[in-house]
């Protein structure tokens, strides 16, 4: 067989995913991504009694991310949200037998729609714009997006970040990354990607460290 | 399960004579060609054979065909090669180059050489009054690949070569692509250099070689015994040589025939595009290789569909590998000099068709690929 850097279970999930689809009236959805970088997923909810009733994704990714969308619709699905809240991308990519680290990316965008689907959620019942004022907890919470692909754990909780600072709409990390580290070029634009999507955040610098 | 290959362009398998040459020749002569007695002098005599056969296919003189590990090894021979020779001067190549002389041309950059890069047209065809703006700073080189990787675009290299030449610029082709695919003939071209690897046309791989016109001095990047005239030290690889001087006139002597069936074979997948619809034939419509096709998509991810093929038995590739760590943008730069729109440029794959292709298997493909092009719409649209 070809594909030998997947599981079955995720080959599985890619040829047959679980919850495509789309909920028209959705009670929360989310579209996460962008077509640029190729990736890019929907998730669409219907919330009874404070639960998960259905679950939906529309995905244009690749396998490890059509696999996640599908793995963690089956996961939310009938779970409260604070319990789908706490989905995290290791217990998907747990749950699929791993991934590759290349791969990792692609399929934390799907976690990423669950959350912003079940916030959406949040927003429209409680009428509170839960959009938080960017400060360094915000940027530490989107930096934890960031995985580290040697040990799949995020940059943050890896202790990578050394230092932080937001000012007059700049970011400014440093972070500790050997320079002959294979992932560091793969790191540094995603945290680009992360954090220059953030509002109110003109510029972001970032400096590599070696300690 | 099926298997069914069709990227031709990444690696060919071997033709069995190939294999069978290479067999024998290993078993028997295996001296070392630079040795003086008969058991090496056997060797030597295969060896030049084999540059004979080399030369004649492409209409070089035998002594301006050197023998090397292959496409890479040869573009970087090229580049690094010359460099020294002419200190400071700019060099010109293209932005859809091949990485094995995309990097050493930046690597020239850091060397105190300043690098142009030619832009392309949206078929992928080099901008001539670029070149020809760029000639006017003296570059010392100009490297433009005789044909595309991934559209399959044969580029005016004669046309590069004869303006080049006119500004007193050497001219290098990285012809990985073109030779043992389409004809190619280097007095006809007019280069002063140029790369093949044989694993590219049925032979084996890490073998290849260098043309160098005669009177052009080049200075080897590797030191050592002096092999191959000095330019490229090393024990001789006298199977490898062998077998791919064989795998060179079997190809050449197949022109008409694969040709004739990859047309037939691309008119017929092309149709099966049009069928399942929103998707572009990248490249040139009729400047390219015979067989090497890069379709995109609309509202696809390759890889995914790379992915989804290669589970239903179809070896195919992508050009928009989406890894974060190629580039900021998911597909290639070749694609992404194109200027083609985003929604087709993250939706590509290319196919290359291969001599040991039956009609069963592009059948099969065709049928495939429709399944697989609706399937993943539908992950995006929900139905």
């Amino acid at each position: 067989m070809a594909v030998i850097r997947y599981s079955e279970k995720v080959l599985e999930h890619f040829r047959n995913p679980k919850n495509i689809g789309l909920i028209e009236n959705a009670d929360g959805q989310s579209t996460v991504g962008s077509p640029a970088c190729g990736d890019q997923v929907s998730m669409f909810l219907k919330v009874e009694e404070d639960r998960i009733a259905d679950i939906k994704f529309l995905s244009y990714g690749c396998a490890s991310n059509i696999a996640t969308g599908s793995i963690i619709t089956e996961m939310a699905k009938g779970k409260t949200l604070a319990e789908a809240k706490a989905i995290t991308w290791k217990d998907a990519v747990d749950e699929l037998g791993g991934l590759p680290p290349v791969k990792i990316h692609c399929s934390v965008l799907a976690i990423d729609g669950l959350r912003a689907a079940i916030q959406d959620y949040e927003e429209k019942t409680t009428g509170v714009k839960s959009e938080r004022k960017v400060d360094e907890m915000a940027i530490l919470d989107e930096l934890k997006k960031v995985i580290y692909p040697k040990n799949g754990i995020n940059i943050v909780d890896t202790n990578m970040i050394r230092y932080l600072s937001f000012e007059e709409g700049t970011i400014y990390i440093e972070v500790s990354l050997e320079e002959t580290d294979v992932f560091k070029q793969n790191v540094l634009e995603e945290i680009y990607e992360h954090l220059e999507a953030l509002p109110g955040v003109d510029k972001v610098e970032i400096k590599v460290v070696e300690y | 399960m099926r298997e069914v290959y069709l990227d031709h362009a990444a690696t060919t398998p071997p033709y069995p004579e190939v294999l069978k040459a290479l067999q024998e020749s290993y078993a028997t002569i295996y001296g070392n060609a630079s040795s003086l007695h008969a058991t090496g002098q056997k060797a030597r005599r295969a060896l030049e054979k084999a540059r004979e056969d080399i030369a004649k296919l492409i209409d070089a003189e035998p002594e301006e065909v050197y023998i090397t590990s292959g496409g890479t090894e040869s573009d970087n021979i090229a580049l690094f090669g010359t460099e020294a020779l002419y200190p400071g001067q700019p060099m010109i190549t293209s932005l859809i180059e091949h990485e094995a002389v995309l990097e050493s041309a930046k690597a020239l950059e850091s060397k105190g050489h300043p690098v142009r890069f030619l832009p392309v047209d949206t078929n992928g065809v080099v901008d001539l009054n670029a070149l020809k703006a760029y000639l006017e700073e003296k570059p010392f080189l100009v490297s433009v690949m005789a044909a595309n990787n991934e559209i399959g675009t044969v580029q005016p290299v004669k046309e590069i070569a004869k303006l080049a030449h006119e500004r007193g610029a050497l001219v290098h082709t990285d012809a990985v692509q073109a030779v043992g695919k389409i004809p190619i003939n280097v007095r006809e071209l007019g280069v002063d250099m140029l790369s093949a690897s044989a694993h590219k046309f049925y032979g084996p791989k890490g073998i290849g070689f260098f043309y160098l016109r005669k009177g052009v001095k080049v200075l080897p990047i590797v030191q050592g015994g002096g092999h191959e005239r000095g330019l490229r030290s090393g024990t001789e690889n006298v199977p490898g040589a062998i077998a791919m001087a064989l795998a060179l006139k079997i190809s050449t002597r197949l022109f008409t025939r694969t040709h004739y069936r990859y047309e037939r074979w691309t008119a017929q997948i092309l149709s099966k595009c049009g069928e399942i619809g929103g998707f572009r034939l990248n490249g040139h419509p009729q400047q390219r290789v015979p067989g090497l096709l890069s379709l995109s998509f609309k509202r696809i991810n390759g890889e995914a569909l790379m992915e989804l093929l290669d589970m239903n038995g179809v070896a195919v590739s992508t050009a928009s590998a989406c890894q974060s760590h190629s580039a900021k943008r998911g597909y290639s730069h070749v694609i992404q000099s194109l200027g083609i729109d985003e929604e087709y440029a993250n939706g590509t794959i290319r196919v290359s068709l291969g001599v040991e292709n039956v009609q069963e298997e592009v059948d099969f493909f065709c049928e495939i690929l429709k399944k697989c092009v609706l399937q993943l719409r539908g992950y995006r649209n929900g139905q």
